[in-house]
């Protein structure tokens, strides 16, 4: 009995052991399934005949900044291999934002190797640094800690390997070892939707905003309220509550809103950081009856918040598509790989400013 | 009187063999971790693609995590469980940041801010222990109540004090404690020296030590303990006080290795400690397991992540791996059971 | 000091209890180089006493004097420091360490700040062989049997310097040859270290061959208390009951029918062999053999707790599915297990809920258990077994050994077993609960019921059995009828192996359809 059951644990070890070098091939092919309708148009669709379209490279002189090119068909990345470390690919943008990469950069005919972190900033690191030893020929990183990203990128800058960012800058000190960011400028995005905000309801009265968050260390948030309440600063009249962190999550950011309409019943502007938490927020206003005394603005362009937008019940979002984030990124990499130029640092995506005006043509857009 | 005698022959007889074969047995499995990682090496270095040259990052995250490692362990051979060593953890990291960012700030020197941030971060773990030693062996609340409850209250500080993760004004002054790589090995750094010593400190503590050594009766049989005059209570705190000093050494490598304090981290080590102490041999109900069987642990958890990174699985998979290679090891266990045939 | 010297002295020693005087003046003087028994009957006092001696309890009343010196211990250790020395009936061994480290637990030999492993090896090596034992102090402790376990115990006090040590049921858990080796080294300690002990003890008989001197205790006072020379066992019995016992073992003849159960060539690899015999109705049938020979294993199997690998059980006629204890208590078989408290009871529950335990199913109506149903079933045990507690409400582990013995019988007897096996019944039981277990077993057995009694007592089983099967490692060695011819040798040598009777086997021509079957 005592041997048999050495024996056993033995054995047991002995399969673990060989179902992971057996599985080692299978490892790459797990790209997303995610490629179905709105891939094609992605790239032309944005630049189309929105009237509020912009892309920041426009409103800025520095040479740090450019418009990313979103035709990444004009590339090559035959024979590169290019490893994609996400922070999680289980959320709809962030995920997106991965599945388009690898379908585009493979149609470039690059080979894309993907770690997932699932959430744990400490992974990212570690698999950043598993991309730098198995010594892929670029290597991009979306979300993560942007400080520990800095000794990441410089890891992969001292190991000769070209780092990407999508959509995240590093931290400070870290810009060296990058090539570029991809992505549009959050900041602005939001101070826009602020300017917004102040365009239509003026200086004059009185106006609560509240603001619901995702995550109070996450950078994409804190970069968006940065711009948001940067912008509200000069203009006293308005008055930001605390932003509540949902986490993102639709339910808690209904709870949330909730609490504030008691807590705060004067409440009359809304400031949603991402749409699926506005939508919880949206729910919490129509069940307490006040959908129309409250402005809602969000951003992401998601496709339940367009048609919100068309109800009424939204102000105004924006749509981020992640997919030109992709596009740009194969771009850049492919344009570093032709002759090793660097078009600017900040490769910004374009972003199109969704109302009540141009909503319907869009509803047909929205990636999720 | 006289079939006594021969009575007694035979038994001595039958014993000594019956003995010594228990005594193999046991041998092996008190040590089995030692075949489960040379076995996963084995299958790493000859399977899996591109493991050469990764395995330092064995070397390395295992230093980074293991010392917390240690501390638990200390803990579960004496029969109690902390829950609350990755925030406590990261709490230390972030008290590290706090204190090196104001000597350095005001002093200008680095070398001043890593040893009384340490110093600090050594002290505030040492706290956070003390309180869950309080709680658990003066108050009596259960261990896994009471670290699950004070593992919110540390994630709580971690949250307030640091709103976003935040990294050292000076650390290129830190970030060589983790890669320096002496003699130009990329798998020796200071760190990994670091944790070596913690082992080895460990280990010699509790084998010559009267202290040390009363860790192992109070977690097999904590009525024998008192019966012998060691008191129970006692030993217990220390230990949640050196889990909580360990943590606090673990808090610190993790800002000298990512370069910041995360704010996820102690999410990170959540019950990544736990597996490894396990896995390692030492026994959830106490009173087994020396500090080599924590190292073999963690080179074990460690190998399996890296091996699986190497290969490109993802988070889901790892865990998936992780936690079927626990069962096997705690089913291994129970199926080796050396107890004699009378049970 | 010299042999026979008092050195420790009790005077009217007063332990109160909430709602209990559990010691109301005891006074005991012990001598060096002296063994001094302490008898009583379950709940009698001794245990409190000794926990006053070592320190676990303070005295309410009285005078503890150590060369004349007042004593009061706060802890175990002040006692042990002053080398009141006790090895309790409830194993302390830490069984993960290794035997030196539980032989020196708590007092490890120190050179400085660090600890001394080549003496404390070498000390434990010693002290093994003092006490006869052949194991390396590397082992690790859990992995030996429990009597080694309890002689490790006994070396523990060794360690500490003790003048005094005491002894709680030492041999409860020790096989014949081990007692021996225990009696050997308590005369050694005594004789050539001047050691006083205490020894408390059921089996009188013990009690009789080592004690120079015998204080009863009863209901928390001492009775009498005199040199052993003057006692007789009777009047030691006498003393601790409070009143005459006439006939320990009380079997009356009971009428022997039809076959009830029936156990063909049982074997289970590795543990026990071919294992073939017949209970009968009415009839009483002992296994004995050596602690570890395989008896209660093949109780287990029979009762299903175990699987066997070949051979059957038949119970009325009806052959039993093996490793299935619900079917078999569903057809009659009730088993007593060997350990009452860790198989048998649940301690912390009440005595009603731990008897109707397996009977639960019966007693409720579509899953809602009937209390009336339940209580009437209890209190009907509780009177016609006699079981001592305030009420059926008690909690079981509040009972003495004897009562909680009655409490597993009950549990069992409310199922009406066609098959009651016990497993050592008495063990750990003072004579008046063993006496009244044993004229149990003997009703059950006039009832018509078939009852097999496990024990590692040759008295018991001549006394309360009719017929004994012996078991020498895991092989079947002996079946004898209980005759008045039949010597206390003969079976203790079947048991060994050393001889083999198959006497009163019915049907001998079964072996050879074993090497057919296997």
């Amino acid at each position: 009995m005592k041997k048999m059951s050495k024996v056993l644990s033995l054995a047991l070890a002995g399969i673990m052991a060989a179902s992971l070098a057996a599985c080692g091939g299978a490892a790459s092919s797990n790209s997303g399934g995610a490629s179905g309708s709105a891939s094609g148009s992605a790239a032309s669709g944005a630049s189309g005949s929105a009237v509020t379209t912009t892309a920041s490279g426009a409103s800025t002189a520095s040479g740090d900044e450019a418009d990313a090119d979103l035709n990444y068909q004009n590339y090559d990345l035959s024979g590169k291999t290019i490893g994609y470390v996400t922070i999680n690919s289980a959320a709809p943008w962030g995920g997106r934002i991965g599945t388009m990469f690898q379908q585009y950069a493979e149609e470039q005919g690059a080979k894309v190797q993907v770690l997932d972190a699932q959430a744990d900033v400490d992974k990212v690191s570690e698999y950043c640094q598993q991309m730098i030893d198995a010594n892929v020929d670029a290597l991009v990183i979306f979300g993560g800690d942007v400080d520990a990203n800095v000794e990441i990128a410089k890891n992969a800058d001292d190991a000769g390997i070209p780092v990407f960012m999508a959509a995240l800058d590093v931290g400070d000190g870290g810009q060296q070892y990058v090539k570029a960011v991809v992505g549009p400028d959050q900041e602005k995005m939001c101070a826009d939707i602020a300017k917004y905000v102040v365009e239509q309801n003026g200086t004059d009265q009185d106006f609560t905003v509240a603001q619901i968050s995702g995550v109070p260390f996450l950078e994409d948030y804190i970069e968006r309220e940065r711009g948001f309440q940067t912008y509200m600063k000069d203009y006293p009249n308005y008055t930001l509550l605390e932003p509540q962190y949902a986490y993102s999550n639709r339910d808690d950011a209904k709870g949330y809103m909730t609490d504030i309409l008691n807590s705060h019943p004067e409440t009359n502007i809304v400031m949603g950081y991402d749409d699926d938490l506005t939508m919880g927020a949206v729910q919490a206003i129509d069940e307490a009856g006040k959908t129309g005394d409250i402005k809602v603005y969000s951003l992401t362009g998601q496709k339940d918040a367009i048609q919100a937008v068309i109800d009424g019940k939204i102000e105004m979002t924006v749509m981020n598509r992640a997919d030109n984030i992709s596009a740009g990124l194969v771009s850049a990499i492919g344009t570093y790989f032709k002759d090793g130029s660097e078009p600017a640092y900040y490769l910004r995506t374009p972003l199109t400013y969704i109302t009540k005006d141009n909503a319907e043509q869009y509803l047909d857009q929205a990636e999720f | 009187m006289e079939e006594k005698g021969v009575k007694k022959e035979a038994a001595a007889a039958e014993n000594a063999v019956d003995l010594k074969k228990i005594q193999r047995v046991r041998f092996l499995k008190d040590n089995n971790s030692i075949l489960i990682l040379v076995a996963l090496l084995f299958v790493a270095f000859i399977g899996v693609d591109g493991f050469t040259g990764s395995w330092y990052n064995v070397a390395l995250y295992s230093a980074e995590y293991g010392i917390c490692c240690l501390g638990l362990a200390l803990v579960m051979i004496c029969g109690n469980i902390d829950l609350s060593v990755g925030y406590n953890a990261a709490f230390c990291g972030v008290m590290f940041v706090i204190t090196f960012n104001h000597i350095y700030n005001s002093t200008g020197n680095s070398a001043l801010g890593i040893i009384v941030g340490l110093i600090v971060a050594l002290i505030t773990g040492g706290v956070l222990g003390a309180f869950n030693g309080v709680i658990i062996t003066k108050v009596g609340v259960s261990p896994l109540i009471a670290t699950i409850a004070t593992n919110y209250i540390y994630e709580g500080l971690v949250m307030n004090f640091a709103k976003t993760s935040f990294a050292p004004v000076n650390k290129d002054a830190i970030t060589p404690i983790a890669k320096y790589q002496i003699f130009g090995l990329r798998w020796l750094t200071p760190m990994v020296i670091i944790f070596l010593l913690f082992v080895l400190g460990t280990y010699l503590w509790m084998h010559y030590t009267r202290y040390g050594n009363r860790l192992h009766i109070v977690g097999d049989n904590p009525e024998a303990a008192e019966y012998a005059g060691i008191s129970v209570s006692k030993t217990a705190f220390t230990t949640f006080v050196l889990c909580g000093i360990m943590a606090g050494m673990t808090g610190f490598m993790m800002v000298a290795f990512s370069g910041a304090a995360i704010y996820t981290q102690g999410t990170t080590l959540g019950t990544f400690p736990i597996s490894c102490v396990i896995i390692g041999g030492v026994k959830m109900t106490g009173g087994k397991g020396t500090a080599v069987h924590v190292l073999l642990g963690v080179l074990i958890m460690r190998t399996v992540s890296t091996m699986m990174s190497t290969m490109f699985w993802s988070t889901n998979r790892v865990n998936l791996v992780t936690g079927l290679l626990l069962i096997a090891v705690l089913i291994a266990d129970r199926f080796t059971s050396t107890k004699s045939a009378d049970e | 000091m010299s042999r026979g010297d008092i050195f420790i002295e009790l005077d009217d020693i007063v332990k109160v209890f909430p709602g209990v005087r559990a010691l109301d003046g005891v006074s005991i003087k012990i001598a060096e180089g002296k063994v001094h028994a302490l008898c009583g009957e379950n709940g009698a006092g001794k245990s409190t006493l000794i926990k006053v001696m070592t320190g676990v309890h303070a005295r309410d009343g009285g005078d503890y004097r150590i060369d004349g010196k007042t004593v009061n211990f706060k802890s175990t250790k002040e006692a042990i420091d002053a080398g009141v020395s006790c090895v309790y009936q409830e194993l302390s061994i830490a069984p993960q360490l290794d035997v030196a480290k539980n032989l020196f637990i708590g007092n490890l030999p120190m050179k400085g700040h660090i600890i001394d492993h080549k003496t404390l090896y070498e000390k434990s090596e010693e002290i093994l062989k003092f006490l006869e034992m052949d194991i390396s102090p590397h082992m690790i402790a859990g992995d030996l049997s429990v009597g080694q376990q309890q002689m490790i115990e006994i070396g523990r006090a060794l360690t500490r310097n003790a003048r005094l040590i005491i002894m709680d049921e030492p041999t409860s858990s020790l096989s014949e040859a081990e007692t021996d080796t225990l009696f050997k080294v308590i005369k050694t300690l005594v004789e050539d270290r001047n050691m006083a002990i205490i020894y408390i003890s059921h089996k009188l008989d013990e009690v009789m061959e080592l004690a120079d001197w015998i204080t009863v205790i009863r209901d928390g006072k001492n009775i009498i208390s005199k040199a052993k020379t003057d006692f007789t066992q009777a009047e030691l019995v006498k003393n601790m009951i409070g009143r005459p016992l006439e006939n320990l073992y009380m079997k009356e003849p009971a009428e022997i029918t039809d076959t009830m159960l029936e156990v063909n060539h049982l074997t289970r690899d590795g543990v026990f062999d071919d294992i073939s015999f017949k209970v009968r109705k009415g009839e009483v049938v002992g296994f004995f053999g050596l602690v570890g020979a395989g008896r209660s294993e093949i109780m287990r199997a029979i009762f299903g707790v175990d699987k066997y690998n070949s051979g059957e059980v038949i119970l009325d006629g009806k052959k039993l599915k093996g490793g299935d204890p619900a079917k078999a208590i569903e057809n009659g078989i009730g088993f007593c297990t060997e350990d009452r408290k860790k198989e048998g009871l649940a301690l912390k529950i009440s005595i009603l809920s731990n008897m109707t335990l397996v009977k639960l199913k019966a007693l409720s109506h579509g899953g809602v258990v009937d209390r009336v149903a339940q209580r009437r079933a209890a209190d009907k045990y509780m009177k016609s077994i006699s079981i001592k507690a305030p009420s059926v409400n008690q909690l079981v582990g509040n009972l003495s050994g004897g009562n909680q013995q009655k409490v597993v019988v009950a549990k069992w007897l409310l199922m009406d077993p066609k098959v009651l096996i016990v497993d050592e019944p008495t063990r750990g039981i003072d004579v008046g609960s063993k006496s009244e277990i044993y004229s149990i077993l003997s009703d059950l057995a006039k009832q018509g019921m078939a009852i097999i009694v496990v024990s590692s007592e040759v008295e018991e089983i001549m006394g309360v059995c009719d017929k004994v099967i012996t078991i020498a490692e895991g092989k079947k060695t002996g079946e004898m009828a209980i005759t008045p011819e039949l010597t206390r040798e003969h079976i203790l040598s079947c048991a060994l192996g050393t001889e083999t009777d198959f006497s009163a086997e019915t049907d001998g021509e079964k072996k050879e359809e074993v090497k057919e079957n296997g």
